[in-house]
């Protein structure tokens, strides 16, 4: 993300604007610091990079490369963990996954709104909107849903064309590979200082403006940045974001000036449905049935369900019991590959899981 | 207690899916999961295909060596439950 110049100068035409000498900026899932050492050169009295992974660190040099050292500071924490020593006036942010809600980021970017933003700052992005488009596909044999409507070798792989029927295919489009029937309209709009969830229900009806063979809808998302946006769609100049193709269980014609009706349903780290109405027919195709359910996993997380140890959870309670009582890293492995010996066989990984284990639970 | 006489069905925002002969239930309205038996699973097969609660009792008799009320008090129970859940409704 770091190389994509389209994202970086919309973000920084939009840093510049609000950012001054009195300036505070959270840079959110900071990564590489690009974001936030953007508003620290516009300016900015302080700047706070947040970000869990260690790749943070590598923007130390960064930082002292470009003399900004005396206005940046890193927390190598994530969000839920960290604490800053005041909130701030602007919060920056590259939450917004594909089609807005891929990778679930957004909750994250609550969190920080209503910890760490004051009452009267402001978010980059402000708000994001999901577009979408009824498309017909330049090469549908590349979808599998399509493809696998034809024998494979010779063999028939029909029956299990309904997994991907139900997948939304994240990838880039370009114009050339999909030919739009209707208009693109917005489905929902996430307004990112107010919003608490980050789902969408929502239902839209398209107008067609060509007749041609309906293969599914095809969405992105568009970011509000202030007083400019940035679209993610195929007709925008190319970004790192992906768009989001949905297909019909069955392509359908469609003639100009029919009406397509498109319900988009996706719960907070939810399944995606989506339903397609033309002429009177409905489909209906959800991520639920992309793939096949692990019954036994349900189970287990039933309200009901009694649980019960497995053998890391056993391992875990031997170290972390030892761990209180206070040993050695050297006590610890020896303890524990003895013990272990009597229960599992698997001496060289028991290794590495204790070690791991002590990494994490452990200092 | 539910009349063997009454009908229900699915309702339409429950999505579910067979898997080994038992039934995995999502309903978009509460965002829950649900697992049905391979028992549940044929009342919920009868449910969808629009069969009343008699019609789904007495195909289960025929294959199932339970007493009669027995069978009316499971299938009950169950339609009980499904409607306490929010999964169907009276047709």
């Amino acid at each position: 993300m770091l190389l994509d110049e389209v994202r970086n100068s919309a973000y920084a035409r939009a840093i510049k604007g609000l950012v001054g000498p009195e300036t505070t900026v959270l840079d959110l899932g900071a990564g590489l610091g690009l974001l936030g050492l953007m508003a620290a050169k516009a300016g900015a009295r302080q700047v706070y990079l947040v970000d869990p992974s260690p790749v943070l660190l590598d923007v130390e040099s960064v930082i002292e490369a470009n003399g900004l050292g005396d206005r940046v500071s890193i927390i190598l924490q994530p969000i839920e963990a960290a604490s800053l020593p005041e909130k701030v006036d602007v919060l920056v942010s590259v939450m917004t996954g594909n089609f807005l809600l891929q990778e679930d980021l957004l909750p994250t970017l609550f969190f920080a709104r209503d910890r760490f933003l004051k009452s009267t700052g402001t978010l980059v992005p402000a708000k994001g909107t999901m577009v979408a488009v009824p498309v017909t596909l330049a090469r549908p044999e590349r979808h599998p849903a399509f493809r696998l409507m034809r024998a494979i070798q010779g063999l028939d792989y029909d029956s299990v064309r309904r997994r991907f029927v139900n997948r939304v295919q994240f990838e880039r489009f370009f114009e050339s590979d999909a030919l739009y029937l209707a208009a693109p309209e917005p489905l929902a709009t996430l307004d990112f200082s107010i919003a608490d969830k980050a789902a969408v229900d929502t239902t839209t009806t398209f107008r067609a403006t060509a007749n041609g063979r309906l293969d599914g809808l095809l969405g992105w998302f568009d970011m509000d940045l202030g007083d400019h946006a940035l679209s993610t769609g195929p007709q925008a100049e190319s970004v790192h974001w992906k768009q989001a193709f949905m297909p019909l269980e069955t392509p359908v014609s469609i003639r100009q000036g029919e009406e397509v009706q498109f319900s988009l349903n996706r719960p907070e780290r939810g399944e995606w449905t989506w339903s397609v109405s033309v002429g009177g027919s409905v489909q209906r195709m959800s991520t639920f049935f992309g793939y096949r359910p692990d019954i036994e996993a349900f189970e287990r997380q039933a309200p009901g369900h009694v649980l019960e140890d497995t053998p890391e959870s056993v391992s875990a309670r031997f170290v972390l019991e030892r761990i209180a009582r206070g040993v050695t890293r050297k006590e610890m492995e020896r303890d524990f590959l003895q013990w272990n010996e009597r229960h599992l066989v698997d001496h060289p990984s028991a290794r590495t899981w204790l070690h791991q284990f002590l990494d994490r639970f452990s200092c | 207690m539910i009349a063997s006489a009454e009908t229900f069905r699915c309702k339409p925002d429950v999505l579910f899916q067979e898997v080994s002969g038992e039934i995995v239930l999502l309903d978009l309205v509460s965002e829950r999961y649900f697992g049905l038996n391979s028992t549940g699973a044929r009342v919920w097969q009868g449910l969808s295909e629009g069969r009343t609660t008699e019609e789904i009792i007495s195909g289960l008799a025929k294959e199932f060596d339970v007493s009669g009320a027995q069978l009316d008090q499971d299938v009950n129970e169950l339609l009980e439950e499904l409607m306490q859940a929010g999964l169907i409704e009276s047709a």
